[in-house]
């Protein structure tokens, strides 16, 4: 049941209280005063539509392009299809009989257009029907069967058109301009005259092998074994066009109808069979939660989601031990089995804030190579910058010259450190840009070696008596 | 007849084979391809020619705040063994990241290291580390690959890194284990090092000199022991025994451009 307009209302109904004579819209209260026995529950739109896109995932497996039809429906584009389940209507059949066991009720239909298939589906027999007899067996649905509004169909009714019949020889000038424009594009649509695209809900990838079981595969090495299988099929076509694979996904689709996607990316276009595979292992060896087969995996699908150019190249021996491939390969099993943002690379950036000079790249992508910025001035022998740089400066307590001389000591972690030789100060100012409160406080930085030879980085944090009064020190880096 | 035009042309095919062969070779000397040198004459003669390739070396601070000093001998490590085109990997744990900061770029720079080989990665487990130093001993194209394990890792028993040093051999590929200190369980590297800093030189205007390392050796699979002091040259990209006497300070009269630089007590 759901509120409708501040009263309850039934939604759904099963098959058993269908044949109570209990209707959808009708009032709860009607209902309870008929049969005050029945069990009624909320309706969850949003489990409804989850429910719906799981359906709809799960017959993906029956063709690529598959479109949500909420609330309650799906479109599946079976152009091409048809021949590999053994026709129309055994295709039908098998995806009727396998929600069934799933323990839905559906009914499918199959038709040469969106709207009829729809009509169909909902009104008419749930068949395949030919695009010769389209026509026929269209008229004598009603006219619900045109995707088309409840109060509307209603004013249709009222001036006694039932049927589809009774609209198609009529002058369509006055139709439209009693019954709206909608109810010509939706007849136009059902008979073909106009296009209807299906919006998929997942891109069409490139390229999909997929290999089907009569007994479905449990074992999670029978499941690597097909990949590299699907793998070796996939990379022989991308051999002929001349393609690679940079982003692949493998859909497991169980026996009880979950799907599970798994995509792994490369670094460069691949179509090495044993590198892809490889990706894959590692991919299921770092699932946080296990690959649960269930009852068993039916359908394995492979397919390149991502796929770009590349040139043939051939196995040159010498080249080969430079070992660039390997690396560009590691990266890519690194990023597969801990997520491509942690494995990176290190790029400069123009700017003279510490903390912002540096930022990281995936090391996926090729280094920017424009991006080469000065390194600050150097003018002694020890390094102008630090070996590590911390998250986040720490703050510590430094006894300093005033206004602008370097700490004499300072307490940093709770040890105290003598400073022996200190250089600066290298004045930081901010740049006013980056921070719109427009108060950010310059930086004096020091560079600083204690007693037993630790170099620290350190700041103070405004110009003394310009910007703050007691000016706070932090530590930011270490030196080697 | 034909059976020598075939003999023939056979021979020509090993003369083309061996060439090649001879190219390969070439581009890297033996010893290079065995040993990394530090540059310091004392140290590779206890070490039979420099810290080996083809397994994993250990380097631990000496207290905790000489971490700064152990990552840079193994940056200077790594930039001594670096060849043409060869990557370095750094391998961080988290926490360590967020306790010590992470390598930085323009520091890194500065001191010799070629930064754009650099590859990072940081781990969300100190096991990750691991399993992500293994992978990337075996692959060759790394030059070295660096594993930073936090202070109560208890992940780098003697199983573990045996397993390292196989991993390594079969790529040759040259570990270094970077240990924030704790307890020193017995394992498979070949060598063990205590990293401390040491006071630098001034430099002749007074400012602060290059970076001094003190390097105890406290295991040494293929010799004797021994400690030393050693200076890291960032643009020799070597490490070198420190003079005994200061660079004389050569003043010049008038310099505007100079940064004043503080010298207290040394």
């Amino acid at each position: 049941m759901r509120e409708v307009k501040s009263a309850l209302r039934l939604s759904a109904l099963n098959a058993r209280a269908e044949s109570l004579g209990l209707k959808p819209g009708m009032p709860l209260a009607d209902a309870r005063a008929m049969y005050p026995q029945i069990k009624v529950e909320h309706t969850d739109d949003t489990a409804d539509q989850n429910l719906l896109e799981a359906i709809t995932d799960w017959c993906s497996r029956y063709t690529p392009l598959t479109g949500l039809n909420a609330p309650d429906g799906m479109m599946l584009d079976i152009t091409g299809c048809a021949h590999l389940f053994g026709g129309e209507e055994a295709m039908r059949q098998d995806m009727t009989r396998r929600l069934r066991t799933q323990g839905f009720t559906a009914r499918a239909a199959i038709a040469g257009t969106v709207g009829a298939a729809w009509g169909f589906a909902r009104y008419g027999k749930p068949t395949v029907v030919a695009v010769a007899a389209l026509r026929e067996t269209l008229l004598p649905l009603p006219l619900a069967a045109l995707r088309l509004d409840a109060d509307k169909v209603d004013a249709l009714i009222r001036v006694g058109l039932k049927k589809i019949a009774d609209i198609v020889d009529r002058p369509r000038a006055p139709l439209a301009a009693r019954f709206g424009a909608i109810l010509l594009r939706r007849f136009d649509q059902a008979f073909g005259v106009l296009e209807e695209p299906i919006t998929p809900r997942l891109p069409l990838p490139p390229y999909i092998a997929e290999r089907c079981f009569a007994e479905p595969v449990t074992q999670e090495a029978s499941v690597l074994q097909t990949i590299e299988h699907l793998a070796g099929d996939l990379a022989r076509r991308m051999e002929e066009r001349g393609d690679g694979a940079r982003a692949l996904q493998v859909t497991l689709y169980r026996v009880d109808g979950a799907v599970r996607r798994l995509s792994v990316a490369t670094s460069k276009p691949q179509r090495d069979t044993r590198a892809l595979c490889r990706l894959f292992r590692e991919r299921f060896s770092s699932l946080t939660d296990e690959l649960d087969p269930g009852y068993g995996f039916d359908v394995v699908r492979l397919s390149v989601t991502t796929a770009e150019k590349t040139e043939a190249a051939q196995k040159d021996i010498v080249s080969s031990a430079t070992g660039s491939d390997d690396i560009a390969h590691l990266i890519d099993r690194l990023g597969v089995r801990f997520g491509t943002r942690r494995v990176m690379r290190f790029a400069p950036q123009e700017t003279h804030i510490p903390e912002f000079a540096v930022i990281n790249v995936p090391a996926r992508e090729n280094l920017p190579t424009a991006a080469q910025s000065e390194s600050p001035q150097q003018d002694t022998d020890g390094p102008a910058r630090p070996l590590r740089l911390f998250e986040k400066p720490e703050e510590i307590d430094a006894i300093a010259e005033v206004p602008d001389g370097p700490p004499a000591q300072f307490r940093w972690r709770r040890v105290l450190h003598e400073i022996t030789h200190a250089e600066g100060p290298e004045r930081i100012a901010m740049e006013w840009w980056r921070d719109d409160k427009g108060r950010t406080l310059t930086r004096d930085y020091f560079r600083i070696e204690d007693n037993h030879g630790h170099r620290f980085w350190l700041y103070r944090e405004g110009l003394f008596g310009h910007e703050t009064k007691p000016p706070r020190w932090f530590v930011h880096g270490l030196f080697a | 007849m034909p059976n020598s035009m075939a003999a023939e042309g056979i021979a020509s095919l090993r003369q083309t084979i061996a060439a090649i062969e001879a190219a390969c070779i070439r581009k890297a000397p033996q010893s290079a391809r065995m040993h990394v040198e530090t540059g310091v004459p004392a140290i590779d003669e206890t070490l039979g020619g420099g810290l080996h390739r083809g397994t994993v070396h250990e380097l631990l601070p000496k207290a905790s705040l000489d971490l700064g000093s152990a990552a840079g001998f193994a940056f200077g490590l790594a930039a001594r063994a670096h060849q043409r085109e060869a990557h370095t990997l750094y391998i961080q744990h988290d926490f360590t990241m967020a306790e010590i900061g992470r390598p930085y770029l323009p520091g890194l720079k500065l001191s010799g290291f070629d930064a754009a080989s650099l590859i990072y990665l940081h781990v969300p487990r100190a096991e990750d580390v691991l399993w992500a130093m293994g992978e990337a001993l075996k692959c060759r194209g790394f030059a070295a690959v660096i594993g930073e394990f936090p202070v109560h890792a208890r992940v780098l028993d003697l199983t573990a890194t045996r397993r390292l040093v196989l991993a390594a051999q079969e790529g040759m590929g040259f570990g270094l284990i970077l240990r924030h200190s704790g307890a020193i369980e017995p394992n498979a590297a070949t060598t063990r090092w205590f990293v401390s800093s040491a006071p630098s030189r001034a430099d002749q205007f007074g400012g602060i000199g290059k970076a001094n390392f003190h390097l105890d050796l406290v295991k040494n699979r293929f010799g004797s022991c021994g400690q030393w002091t050693v200076m890291w040259h960032p643009h020799e990209r070597k490490f070198a025994v420190p003079a005994l006497s200061g660079g004389l300070a050569r003043t010049f009269a008038d310099r505007p451009d100079r940064t004043r630089a503080l010298a207290k007590a040394g």
